[in-house]
Protein backbone atom coordinates (compact mmCIF):
# COMPACT_ATOMS: atom_id res chain seq x y z
CA UNK A 1 0.00 0.00 0.00
CA UNK A 2 1.21 3.43 -0.73
CA UNK A 3 1.45 5.39 2.14
CA UNK A 4 1.19 9.10 0.66
CA UNK A 5 -1.66 10.23 3.43
CA UNK A 6 -2.87 8.08 6.08
CA UNK A 7 -6.21 8.86 6.07
CA UNK A 8 -8.16 11.60 4.92
CA UNK A 9 -8.95 12.48 8.81
CA UNK A 10 -5.61 13.30 9.42
CA UNK A 11 -4.70 14.74 6.01
CA UNK A 12 -7.14 17.54 6.06
CA UNK A 13 -5.77 20.40 4.68
CA UNK A 14 -7.75 20.45 1.90
CA UNK A 15 -5.90 21.87 -1.23
CA UNK A 16 -2.22 22.25 -1.63
CA UNK A 17 -0.70 20.76 -4.38
CA UNK A 18 2.06 19.40 -3.21
CA UNK A 19 2.04 15.90 -2.60
CA UNK A 20 3.42 16.60 0.88
CA UNK A 21 0.73 18.16 2.45
CA UNK A 22 -0.55 14.66 2.79
CA UNK A 23 1.69 13.57 4.80
CA UNK A 24 1.00 14.68 7.95
CA UNK A 25 3.83 13.27 9.82
CA UNK A 26 1.71 12.46 13.35
CA UNK A 27 4.73 10.10 14.42
CA UNK A 28 2.17 8.81 17.34
CA UNK A 29 -0.66 7.66 15.47
CA UNK A 30 1.61 5.64 13.01
CA UNK A 31 3.21 4.08 16.73
CA UNK A 32 -0.37 3.09 17.59
CA UNK A 33 -0.73 2.04 14.26
CA UNK A 34 1.83 0.20 14.28
CA UNK A 35 0.88 -1.81 17.63
CA UNK A 36 -2.56 -2.46 16.48
CA UNK A 37 -1.56 -4.23 13.52
CA UNK A 38 0.75 -6.54 15.64
CA UNK A 39 -1.77 -6.40 18.30
CA UNK A 40 -3.81 -9.92 17.26
CA UNK A 41 0.21 -11.70 17.26
CA UNK A 42 0.98 -11.38 20.41
CA UNK A 43 -3.02 -11.84 22.30
CA UNK A 44 -3.76 -14.91 20.36
CA UNK A 45 -0.91 -16.72 22.02
CA UNK A 46 -1.75 -15.57 24.91
CA UNK A 47 -5.27 -16.61 24.71
CA UNK A 48 -4.79 -19.99 23.31
CA UNK A 49 -2.27 -20.26 26.65
CA UNK A 50 -4.73 -19.15 29.26
CA UNK A 51 -7.24 -21.95 27.47
CA UNK A 52 -5.28 -24.70 27.40
CA UNK A 53 -4.33 -23.57 31.13
CA UNK A 54 -7.85 -23.22 31.83
CA UNK A 55 -8.34 -26.69 30.57
CA UNK A 56 -5.67 -28.63 32.37
CA UNK A 57 -6.35 -26.58 35.32
CA UNK A 58 -10.07 -28.07 34.85
CA UNK A 59 -8.71 -31.54 34.31
CA UNK A 60 -5.99 -31.52 37.25
CA UNK A 61 -6.99 -29.64 40.14
CA UNK A 62 -10.65 -29.58 39.95
CA UNK A 63 -10.61 -33.39 38.50
CA UNK A 64 -13.16 -33.33 35.57
CA UNK A 65 -13.81 -36.47 34.79
CA UNK A 66 -11.32 -37.70 31.53
CA UNK A 67 -14.43 -38.90 29.72
CA UNK A 68 -15.88 -35.16 30.13
CA UNK A 69 -12.58 -33.50 29.57
CA UNK A 70 -9.55 -35.45 28.28
CA UNK A 71 -5.99 -33.83 29.15
CA UNK A 72 -4.43 -31.36 26.74
CA UNK A 73 -1.56 -34.07 26.70
CA UNK A 74 -4.08 -37.27 26.24
CA UNK A 75 -5.60 -34.93 23.53
CA UNK A 76 -2.37 -33.82 21.77
CA UNK A 77 -1.30 -37.56 21.97
CA UNK A 78 -4.60 -39.03 19.94
CA UNK A 79 -3.70 -36.26 17.66
CA UNK A 80 -0.28 -37.51 17.20
CA UNK A 81 -1.96 -41.24 16.57
CA UNK A 82 -4.69 -40.12 14.07
CA UNK A 83 -1.84 -38.14 11.95
CA UNK A 84 0.72 -40.84 12.04
CA UNK A 85 -1.76 -43.63 11.43
CA UNK A 86 -2.16 -42.31 7.48
CA UNK A 87 -6.22 -43.15 7.40
CA UNK A 88 -6.99 -39.44 8.63
CA UNK A 89 -5.69 -37.85 5.41
CA UNK A 90 -8.04 -39.77 3.18
CA UNK A 91 -10.76 -38.85 5.67
CA UNK A 92 -9.38 -35.42 5.33
CA UNK A 93 -9.40 -34.82 2.16
CA UNK A 94 -12.99 -36.30 1.66
CA UNK A 95 -14.37 -33.46 3.97
CA UNK A 96 -11.97 -30.89 2.37
CA UNK A 97 -13.35 -32.06 -1.26
CA UNK A 98 -16.97 -31.64 -0.30
CA UNK A 99 -16.42 -28.41 1.35
CA UNK A 100 -14.75 -26.90 -1.59
CA UNK A 101 -16.52 -28.62 -4.63
CA UNK A 102 -19.93 -27.02 -2.30
CA UNK A 103 -18.32 -23.70 -1.73
CA UNK A 104 -17.24 -23.32 -5.33
CA UNK A 105 -20.52 -24.29 -6.28
CA UNK A 106 -22.16 -21.54 -4.30
CA UNK A 107 -20.16 -19.07 -4.95
CA UNK A 108 -20.75 -19.67 -8.84
CA UNK A 109 -24.30 -20.00 -8.72
CA UNK A 110 -25.13 -17.35 -5.83
CA UNK A 111 -23.23 -14.93 -7.73
CA UNK A 112 -25.27 -15.91 -11.03
CA UNK A 113 -28.67 -15.51 -8.88
CA UNK A 114 -27.70 -12.99 -6.94
CA UNK A 115 -26.80 -10.90 -10.14
CA UNK A 116 -29.61 -11.98 -11.99
CA UNK A 117 -32.06 -11.17 -8.82
CA UNK A 118 -30.36 -7.63 -8.33
CA UNK A 119 -30.94 -6.69 -12.08
CA UNK A 120 -34.50 -8.18 -12.69
CA UNK A 121 -36.67 -6.33 -9.97
CA UNK A 122 -39.92 -8.18 -10.78
CA UNK A 123 -38.48 -11.37 -10.73
CA UNK A 124 -36.89 -10.79 -7.26
CA UNK A 125 -40.18 -9.93 -6.43
CA UNK A 126 -41.64 -12.71 -7.46
CA UNK A 127 -39.63 -14.66 -5.79
CA UNK A 128 -39.26 -12.99 -2.63
CA UNK A 129 -41.85 -14.83 -0.59
CA UNK A 130 -40.06 -18.00 -1.54
CA UNK A 131 -36.59 -16.82 -1.12
CA UNK A 132 -37.35 -16.17 2.19
CA UNK A 133 -39.18 -19.19 2.90
CA UNK A 134 -36.18 -21.15 1.80
CA UNK A 135 -34.33 -19.22 4.39
CA UNK A 136 -35.88 -19.66 7.14
CA UNK A 137 -36.40 -23.46 6.91
CA UNK A 138 -33.59 -25.21 8.82
CA UNK A 139 -31.60 -27.02 5.64
CA UNK A 140 -29.64 -29.35 8.10
CA UNK A 141 -33.53 -31.07 8.47
CA UNK A 142 -33.09 -31.64 4.95
CA UNK A 143 -30.39 -33.84 5.18
CA UNK A 144 -31.66 -37.46 5.37
CA UNK A 145 -33.84 -36.62 2.64
CA UNK A 146 -30.40 -35.75 0.65
CA UNK A 147 -29.32 -38.86 1.87
CA UNK A 148 -31.82 -40.92 0.12
CA UNK A 149 -31.71 -39.02 -3.12
CA UNK A 150 -28.14 -39.18 -3.00
CA UNK A 151 -26.97 -41.71 -0.94
CA UNK A 152 -24.57 -41.89 1.66
CA UNK A 153 -21.56 -40.88 -1.04
CA UNK A 154 -20.27 -37.49 -0.81
CA UNK A 155 -22.53 -35.71 -3.48
CA UNK A 156 -25.35 -35.48 -0.65
CA UNK A 157 -22.33 -33.19 1.50
CA UNK A 158 -21.55 -31.41 -1.50
CA UNK A 159 -25.09 -30.08 -1.96
CA UNK A 160 -25.92 -29.65 1.96
CA UNK A 161 -22.25 -27.72 1.94
CA UNK A 162 -23.34 -25.68 -1.32
CA UNK A 163 -27.19 -25.01 -0.27
CA UNK A 164 -25.43 -23.59 3.23
CA UNK A 165 -23.36 -21.27 1.74
CA UNK A 166 -25.44 -19.90 -1.21
CA UNK A 167 -27.73 -17.87 0.87
CA UNK A 168 -25.18 -15.50 2.24
CA UNK A 169 -23.34 -15.81 -0.79
CA UNK A 170 -26.07 -15.12 -3.42
CA UNK A 171 -27.83 -12.47 -0.57
CA UNK A 172 -24.66 -10.18 -0.62
CA UNK A 173 -24.04 -9.92 -4.18
CA UNK A 174 -27.43 -9.23 -5.12
CA UNK A 175 -27.52 -6.23 -2.19
CA UNK A 176 -23.89 -5.57 -3.99
CA UNK A 177 -24.94 -5.32 -7.94
CA UNK A 178 -27.93 -2.74 -6.34
CA UNK A 179 -25.58 -0.69 -4.26
CA UNK A 180 -23.55 0.82 -7.47
CA UNK A 181 -23.32 3.85 -7.08
CA UNK A 182 -25.33 6.59 -9.17
CA UNK A 183 -22.83 8.99 -9.26
CA UNK A 184 -20.20 6.76 -11.22
CA UNK A 185 -23.27 5.23 -13.54
CA UNK A 186 -23.53 8.58 -14.43
CA UNK A 187 -19.67 9.24 -15.52
CA UNK A 188 -19.95 5.65 -17.37
CA UNK A 189 -23.10 7.06 -19.08
CA UNK A 190 -21.78 10.53 -19.69
CA UNK A 191 -18.44 8.88 -21.21
CA UNK A 192 -20.39 6.60 -23.99
CA UNK A 193 -18.99 3.39 -22.40
CA UNK A 194 -20.24 -0.01 -23.63
CA UNK A 195 -22.67 -2.34 -21.42
CA UNK A 196 -19.66 -4.06 -21.01
CA UNK A 197 -17.51 -1.82 -20.17
CA UNK A 198 -19.65 -0.68 -17.22
CA UNK A 199 -19.46 -4.26 -16.63
CA UNK A 200 -15.77 -4.90 -16.10
CA UNK A 201 -15.11 -1.60 -15.19
CA UNK A 202 -17.95 -0.32 -12.42
CA UNK A 203 -20.32 -2.91 -12.17
CA UNK A 204 -17.81 -6.59 -11.39
CA UNK A 205 -15.74 -3.80 -9.36
CA UNK A 206 -17.97 -2.57 -7.55
CA UNK A 207 -19.90 -6.06 -5.99
CA UNK A 208 -16.34 -8.19 -5.57
CA UNK A 209 -16.12 -6.46 -2.13
CA UNK A 210 -20.21 -7.66 -1.51
CA UNK A 211 -18.67 -11.16 -3.58
CA UNK A 212 -16.36 -11.42 -1.27
CA UNK A 213 -18.26 -10.36 2.03
CA UNK A 214 -20.76 -13.68 1.14
CA UNK A 215 -17.83 -15.66 0.83
CA UNK A 216 -15.99 -15.12 3.79
CA UNK A 217 -19.34 -16.40 5.39
CA UNK A 218 -20.17 -19.14 3.13
CA UNK A 219 -17.07 -20.67 3.79
CA UNK A 220 -17.72 -21.11 6.94
CA UNK A 221 -21.52 -22.56 6.46
CA UNK A 222 -20.04 -24.87 4.16
CA UNK A 223 -17.45 -26.55 6.57
CA UNK A 224 -20.83 -26.54 8.72
CA UNK A 225 -22.78 -28.63 5.69
CA UNK A 226 -20.41 -30.82 5.33
CA UNK A 227 -19.75 -31.90 8.98
CA UNK A 228 -23.11 -32.26 9.72
CA UNK A 229 -23.75 -34.35 6.55
CA UNK A 230 -21.48 -36.46 7.65
CA UNK A 231 -22.41 -36.54 10.78
CA UNK A 232 -25.54 -37.82 9.96
CA UNK A 233 -24.61 -40.20 7.01
CA UNK A 234 -21.95 -41.72 5.44
CA UNK A 235 -18.84 -43.79 6.38
CA UNK A 236 -15.53 -41.42 5.96
CA UNK A 237 -14.78 -38.18 6.36
CA UNK A 238 -13.38 -36.17 9.39
CA UNK A 239 -17.74 -35.88 10.56
CA UNK A 240 -17.99 -39.35 10.37
CA UNK A 241 -14.63 -39.87 12.67
CA UNK A 242 -16.34 -37.92 15.19
CA UNK A 243 -19.25 -40.14 15.45
CA UNK A 244 -17.01 -43.07 15.35
CA UNK A 245 -15.07 -41.62 18.56
CA UNK A 246 -18.24 -40.61 20.20
CA UNK A 247 -19.46 -44.17 19.78
CA UNK A 248 -16.08 -46.01 20.46
CA UNK A 249 -16.38 -43.58 23.86
CA UNK A 250 -12.96 -42.16 22.96
CA UNK A 251 -12.94 -38.94 24.19
CA UNK A 252 -9.40 -37.90 23.41
CA UNK A 253 -9.61 -38.78 19.79
CA UNK A 254 -13.20 -37.14 19.53
CA UNK A 255 -11.38 -33.92 20.56
CA UNK A 256 -8.38 -34.46 18.47
CA UNK A 257 -11.06 -34.79 15.44
CA UNK A 258 -12.84 -32.10 16.46
CA UNK A 259 -8.99 -29.78 16.86
CA UNK A 260 -8.24 -31.02 13.20
CA UNK A 261 -12.23 -29.61 11.89
CA UNK A 262 -11.33 -26.10 13.82
CA UNK A 263 -7.62 -25.85 11.88
CA UNK A 264 -9.15 -26.64 8.69
CA UNK A 265 -11.65 -24.30 8.90
CA UNK A 266 -9.27 -21.74 10.27
CA UNK A 267 -7.21 -21.97 7.03
CA UNK A 268 -10.08 -22.43 4.68
CA UNK A 269 -11.12 -18.54 6.02
CA UNK A 270 -7.93 -17.38 5.94
CA UNK A 271 -7.45 -18.28 2.51
CA UNK A 272 -11.02 -16.95 1.21
CA UNK A 273 -9.64 -13.18 3.03
CA UNK A 274 -6.16 -13.38 1.90
CA UNK A 275 -7.61 -13.99 -1.67
CA UNK A 276 -10.08 -11.01 -0.91
CA UNK A 277 -6.89 -8.83 0.24
CA UNK A 278 -5.04 -9.65 -2.67
CA UNK A 279 -8.42 -8.87 -5.39
CA UNK A 280 -9.69 -5.81 -4.08
CA UNK A 281 -6.77 -4.14 -2.15
CA UNK A 282 -8.37 -1.11 -2.47
CA UNK A 283 -11.41 -1.74 -0.46
CA UNK A 284 -11.77 -0.17 3.30
CA UNK A 285 -12.61 -3.80 4.97
CA UNK A 286 -9.06 -4.65 3.44
CA UNK A 287 -6.86 -1.15 3.89
CA UNK A 288 -7.79 -0.36 7.53
CA UNK A 289 -9.36 3.31 7.64
CA UNK A 290 -7.73 3.48 11.12
CA UNK A 291 -8.30 7.15 11.99
CA UNK B 1 -45.08 27.42 -26.97
CA UNK B 2 -45.04 25.24 -30.74
CA UNK B 3 -42.23 22.67 -30.54
CA UNK B 4 -44.31 20.52 -32.61
CA UNK B 5 -43.42 16.95 -32.84
CA UNK B 6 -43.26 16.47 -36.90
CA UNK B 7 -41.34 19.12 -37.40
CA UNK B 8 -37.45 18.08 -37.60
CA UNK B 9 -36.04 18.57 -34.37
CA UNK B 10 -32.21 19.13 -35.93
CA UNK B 11 -32.89 22.69 -37.35
CA UNK B 12 -32.04 25.27 -35.03
CA UNK B 13 -33.74 28.61 -35.81
CA UNK B 14 -31.98 30.70 -38.18
CA UNK B 15 -30.65 34.01 -36.61
CA UNK B 16 -31.96 33.65 -33.04
CA UNK B 17 -28.05 32.51 -32.83
CA UNK B 18 -25.90 35.62 -31.18
CA UNK B 19 -23.02 34.28 -32.94
CA UNK B 20 -24.77 32.99 -35.86
CA UNK B 21 -22.86 29.52 -37.51
CA UNK B 22 -20.18 29.25 -34.59
CA UNK B 23 -23.01 27.73 -32.17
CA UNK B 24 -21.61 24.58 -30.61
CA UNK B 25 -24.52 24.36 -28.33
CA UNK B 26 -28.09 24.79 -29.17
CA UNK B 27 -30.65 24.19 -26.91
CA UNK B 28 -33.93 25.35 -28.31
CA UNK B 29 -37.55 25.17 -26.60
CA UNK B 30 -37.17 22.25 -24.11
CA UNK B 31 -38.95 21.14 -21.58
CA UNK B 32 -38.29 18.87 -19.37
CA UNK B 33 -41.51 17.15 -16.88
CA UNK B 34 -40.65 15.13 -13.88
CA UNK B 35 -43.68 12.65 -13.10
CA UNK B 36 -43.04 12.85 -9.15
CA UNK B 37 -45.51 11.00 -7.12
CA UNK B 38 -48.26 13.90 -6.33
CA UNK B 39 -48.40 15.00 -10.30
CA UNK B 40 -46.03 16.79 -12.59
CA UNK B 41 -43.21 18.51 -11.73
CA UNK B 42 -42.28 20.81 -14.53
CA UNK B 43 -38.48 21.50 -14.07
CA UNK B 44 -37.85 23.49 -17.26
CA UNK B 45 -40.01 25.61 -19.42
CA UNK B 46 -39.21 26.64 -23.23
CA UNK B 47 -35.28 27.47 -22.83
CA UNK B 48 -33.28 28.45 -25.77
CA UNK B 49 -29.73 29.10 -25.45
CA UNK B 50 -27.30 29.01 -28.00
CA UNK B 51 -23.63 28.76 -26.26
CA UNK B 52 -20.88 29.51 -28.80
CA UNK B 53 -17.55 27.45 -29.41
CA UNK B 54 -15.06 28.53 -26.68
CA UNK B 55 -16.95 30.49 -24.53
CA UNK B 56 -17.61 29.83 -20.69
CA UNK B 57 -21.49 30.49 -19.91
CA UNK B 58 -22.42 30.22 -16.17
CA UNK B 59 -26.15 28.77 -15.06
CA UNK B 60 -26.67 30.44 -11.68
CA UNK B 61 -30.00 30.42 -9.59
CA UNK B 62 -31.23 29.13 -6.91
CA UNK B 63 -31.44 25.63 -5.60
CA UNK B 64 -35.06 23.83 -7.80
CA UNK B 65 -34.26 26.08 -10.01
CA UNK B 66 -33.47 23.38 -12.99
CA UNK B 67 -29.67 24.41 -13.49
CA UNK B 68 -28.66 20.88 -12.58
CA UNK B 69 -31.68 19.56 -14.81
CA UNK B 70 -30.89 21.35 -17.61
CA UNK B 71 -27.00 20.38 -17.53
CA UNK B 72 -27.77 16.68 -17.62
CA UNK B 73 -29.75 17.19 -20.61
CA UNK B 74 -27.12 18.94 -22.22
CA UNK B 75 -24.84 15.82 -21.08
CA UNK B 76 -27.54 13.91 -22.31
CA UNK B 77 -28.30 12.25 -19.07
CA UNK B 78 -31.62 12.89 -19.37
CA UNK B 79 -34.07 13.47 -21.53
CA UNK B 80 -36.26 16.78 -22.57
CA UNK B 81 -39.54 15.80 -22.30
CA UNK B 82 -39.74 18.27 -25.47
CA UNK B 83 -37.50 20.72 -27.62
CA UNK B 84 -33.82 19.89 -29.12
CA UNK B 85 -30.51 20.05 -28.22
CA UNK B 86 -27.57 20.50 -30.69
CA UNK B 87 -23.98 19.62 -30.59
CA UNK B 88 -22.22 21.17 -33.85
CA UNK B 89 -25.33 20.79 -35.21
CA UNK B 90 -25.75 16.52 -34.25
CA UNK B 91 -28.93 16.11 -32.37
CA UNK B 92 -27.98 14.55 -28.91
CA UNK B 93 -30.56 12.45 -28.93
CA UNK B 94 -31.93 10.23 -31.57
CA UNK B 95 -34.87 7.73 -31.73
CA UNK B 96 -35.46 7.45 -27.82
CA UNK B 97 -31.49 7.19 -27.47
CA UNK B 98 -28.52 9.01 -26.60
CA UNK B 99 -26.50 9.58 -29.84
CA UNK B 100 -23.01 8.47 -28.05
CA UNK B 101 -21.43 10.01 -31.09
CA UNK B 102 -22.22 13.24 -30.87
CA UNK B 103 -21.11 13.29 -26.69
CA UNK B 104 -17.30 12.08 -28.18
CA UNK B 105 -16.22 15.53 -27.65
CA UNK B 106 -18.02 16.09 -24.17
CA UNK B 107 -16.53 16.27 -20.26
CA UNK B 108 -18.45 15.86 -17.59
CA UNK B 109 -17.47 17.42 -14.04
CA UNK B 110 -20.15 16.52 -11.10
CA UNK B 111 -20.53 17.83 -7.68
CA UNK B 112 -18.71 14.71 -6.11
CA UNK B 113 -15.65 13.57 -8.05
CA UNK B 114 -17.48 9.94 -8.48
CA UNK B 115 -13.84 8.76 -8.91
CA UNK B 116 -13.89 4.93 -8.98
CA UNK B 117 -12.31 3.66 -5.69
CA UNK B 118 -10.86 0.50 -6.71
CA UNK B 119 -8.52 2.66 -9.43
CA UNK B 120 -5.86 4.62 -8.94
CA UNK B 121 -5.93 8.36 -9.59
CA UNK B 122 -4.00 7.60 -12.54
CA UNK B 123 -6.48 4.66 -14.05
CA UNK B 124 -9.18 7.27 -12.74
CA UNK B 125 -7.77 9.81 -15.00
CA UNK B 126 -7.30 7.74 -17.91
CA UNK B 127 -10.41 5.85 -17.90
CA UNK B 128 -11.64 7.86 -20.68
CA UNK B 129 -8.76 6.53 -22.88
CA UNK B 130 -9.10 2.85 -21.43
CA UNK B 131 -13.15 2.90 -22.71
CA UNK B 132 -11.28 5.09 -26.52
CA UNK B 133 -8.69 1.84 -26.36
CA UNK B 134 -5.88 3.78 -25.99
CA UNK B 135 -2.99 1.63 -25.02
CA UNK B 136 -1.42 1.48 -21.47
CA UNK B 137 1.48 3.51 -21.91
CA UNK B 138 0.17 5.96 -23.69
CA UNK B 139 -2.61 6.32 -21.23
CA UNK B 140 0.12 6.59 -18.30
CA UNK B 141 2.09 9.34 -20.03
CA UNK B 142 -1.41 11.34 -20.44
CA UNK B 143 -2.59 10.46 -16.66
CA UNK B 144 0.87 11.66 -15.46
CA UNK B 145 0.53 15.04 -17.80
CA UNK B 146 -2.76 15.81 -16.46
CA UNK B 147 -1.88 15.63 -12.61
CA UNK B 148 0.93 17.92 -13.20
CA UNK B 149 -1.57 20.35 -14.78
CA UNK B 150 -4.05 19.99 -12.24
CA UNK B 151 -1.37 20.06 -9.33
CA UNK B 152 -1.72 16.11 -8.14
CA UNK B 153 2.13 15.39 -9.26
CA UNK B 154 3.26 12.44 -7.57
CA UNK B 155 -0.28 10.77 -6.79
CA UNK B 156 -0.66 8.72 -9.83
CA UNK B 157 -0.21 5.50 -7.61
CA UNK B 158 -2.50 6.14 -4.89
CA UNK B 159 -6.09 5.99 -4.52
CA UNK B 160 -8.73 7.94 -3.86
CA UNK B 161 -9.72 7.53 -0.79
CA UNK B 162 -5.92 8.41 -0.10
CA UNK B 163 -7.26 12.26 -0.63
CA UNK B 164 -8.64 14.79 0.36
CA UNK B 165 -12.02 16.16 -0.96
CA UNK B 166 -10.32 19.04 -3.15
CA UNK B 167 -7.79 16.80 -4.58
CA UNK B 168 -10.49 14.28 -5.88
CA UNK B 169 -12.18 17.30 -7.70
CA UNK B 170 -8.62 18.01 -9.45
CA UNK B 171 -8.74 14.14 -10.41
CA UNK B 172 -12.11 14.39 -11.65
CA UNK B 173 -11.33 17.53 -13.73
CA UNK B 174 -8.36 15.76 -15.28
CA UNK B 175 -10.21 12.90 -16.12
CA UNK B 176 -12.60 15.01 -17.87
CA UNK B 177 -9.69 16.66 -19.91
CA UNK B 178 -7.81 13.31 -20.37
CA UNK B 179 -9.61 13.20 -24.00
CA UNK B 180 -9.45 16.44 -24.84
CA UNK B 181 -12.97 17.46 -24.82
CA UNK B 182 -14.50 20.52 -26.73
CA UNK B 183 -17.04 20.82 -24.40
CA UNK B 184 -16.60 20.89 -20.73
CA UNK B 185 -19.77 20.25 -18.71
CA UNK B 186 -19.21 20.98 -14.50
CA UNK B 187 -21.99 20.73 -12.21
CA UNK B 188 -21.44 22.75 -9.08
CA UNK B 189 -17.84 21.07 -9.49
CA UNK B 190 -16.68 23.04 -6.06
CA UNK B 191 -19.64 23.29 -4.46
CA UNK B 192 -17.96 21.20 -1.16
CA UNK B 193 -14.77 22.71 -1.43
CA UNK B 194 -14.02 25.57 1.23
CA UNK B 195 -13.87 29.34 0.24
CA UNK B 196 -10.32 29.00 -0.09
CA UNK B 197 -9.97 26.37 -2.05
CA UNK B 198 -12.66 27.28 -4.51
CA UNK B 199 -10.41 30.52 -5.18
CA UNK B 200 -7.88 28.50 -5.95
CA UNK B 201 -9.67 25.90 -7.80
CA UNK B 202 -11.41 28.74 -10.10
CA UNK B 203 -8.20 30.61 -10.91
CA UNK B 204 -7.12 27.11 -12.15
CA UNK B 205 -10.36 26.66 -14.05
CA UNK B 206 -9.94 29.64 -15.94
CA UNK B 207 -6.26 29.25 -16.70
CA UNK B 208 -7.38 25.59 -18.27
CA UNK B 209 -9.91 26.71 -19.68
CA UNK B 210 -7.54 29.42 -21.49
CA UNK B 211 -4.99 26.65 -22.77
CA UNK B 212 -7.54 24.43 -23.50
CA UNK B 213 -9.80 26.62 -25.45
CA UNK B 214 -13.05 24.37 -24.74
CA UNK B 215 -16.57 25.57 -24.27
CA UNK B 216 -17.68 25.39 -20.47
CA UNK B 217 -21.11 25.36 -19.12
CA UNK B 218 -20.84 25.71 -15.58
CA UNK B 219 -23.31 25.11 -12.74
CA UNK B 220 -23.16 27.29 -9.28
CA UNK B 221 -25.13 29.08 -7.08
CA UNK B 222 -22.89 31.78 -6.16
CA UNK B 223 -23.27 34.78 -8.18
CA UNK B 224 -19.66 35.85 -7.74
CA UNK B 225 -17.84 32.48 -8.84
CA UNK B 226 -20.42 32.50 -11.63
CA UNK B 227 -19.50 36.75 -12.86
CA UNK B 228 -15.59 35.50 -12.00
CA UNK B 229 -15.78 32.92 -14.47
CA UNK B 230 -17.99 33.38 -17.10
CA UNK B 231 -18.17 35.35 -20.33
CA UNK B 232 -22.24 35.19 -19.79
CA UNK B 233 -23.90 34.67 -17.16
CA UNK B 234 -27.36 32.81 -17.77
CA UNK B 235 -29.66 33.39 -14.42
CA UNK B 236 -32.48 30.70 -14.07
CA UNK B 237 -35.84 31.20 -11.97
CA UNK B 238 -37.89 28.48 -10.48
CA UNK B 239 -41.39 26.59 -11.08
CA UNK B 240 -40.99 26.67 -14.03
CA UNK B 241 -37.21 26.87 -14.76
CA UNK B 242 -36.85 28.99 -17.08
CA UNK B 243 -33.83 31.58 -18.35
CA UNK B 244 -34.86 35.20 -16.77
CA UNK B 245 -31.79 36.85 -18.28
CA UNK B 246 -28.35 36.54 -19.88
CA UNK B 247 -25.97 38.57 -18.84
CA UNK B 248 -23.01 39.27 -20.64
CA UNK B 249 -19.56 39.83 -18.33
CA UNK B 250 -16.97 42.35 -20.48
CA UNK B 251 -14.37 41.90 -17.93
CA UNK B 252 -10.85 41.67 -19.58
CA UNK B 253 -9.25 37.91 -18.88
CA UNK B 254 -7.20 36.69 -17.43
CA UNK B 255 -9.04 37.63 -14.07
CA UNK B 256 -7.27 37.37 -10.92
CA UNK B 257 -8.77 37.59 -7.59
CA UNK B 258 -8.38 41.60 -7.63
CA UNK B 259 -10.51 41.72 -10.41
CA UNK B 260 -13.77 40.61 -7.76
CA UNK B 261 -13.09 44.02 -6.09
CA UNK B 262 -13.27 46.20 -9.14
CA UNK B 263 -16.01 48.38 -9.22
CA UNK B 264 -17.15 46.78 -12.79
CA UNK B 265 -16.96 43.60 -11.23
CA UNK B 266 -19.49 44.56 -7.84
CA UNK B 267 -22.05 46.10 -10.37
CA UNK B 268 -22.43 43.20 -11.87
CA UNK B 269 -22.87 41.17 -9.36
CA UNK B 270 -25.10 43.62 -7.55
CA UNK B 271 -27.32 43.85 -10.15
CA UNK B 272 -27.89 39.73 -10.70
CA UNK B 273 -28.64 39.90 -6.86
CA UNK B 274 -31.55 42.41 -7.21
CA UNK B 275 -32.64 40.78 -9.74
CA UNK B 276 -32.64 37.60 -7.67
CA UNK B 277 -34.06 38.83 -4.96
CA UNK B 278 -36.78 40.42 -6.93
CA UNK B 279 -38.44 36.45 -7.67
Amino acid sequence: MTHLAKSPETSAVPVDPRPAAAQDPDVPVADRDNLMRWLPFLSTPVLLIILIGGWQFAVSVIGVSEFILPAPLDVARALGDLISSGTIWHDLWITLYEVLVGFLLALVVGTAVGAVLGRVLWLERALQPALVALQVIPKVAFIPIFVIWFGFGTTSKVIMAAILAFFPIMLNVMLGVRSVDRGHRDVMRGLGASRWATFTNLELKSTLPYIFAGAEVGIVFAVIGAIVGEYLGGSEGLGHLVVKSLNALDAPSLFAVIVLLSIMGSLLYAAVTLTKRLMIPWHDSVAGVSA
Amino acid sequence: MTVSAPQPSVAPRPGSNRAAGQAQLEVTGVDKIYQARRGEVHALSNVDLSIARGEFISLVGRSGCGKTTLLRILAGLLPPSSGSVTADGESIWRGGKRNDEAFQNFGLVFQDANLFPWYTVADNISLPLKLRGVARKARRARAAELCELVGLPGFENAYPRELSGGMRQRAAIARALSYDPTILLMDEPFGALDALTRDKMNLELQSIHAQAGATVVFVTHSISEAVFLADRVVLLTPRPGRIRSITPVPLPRPRSLETETSSEFQTIVRELRHELDEE
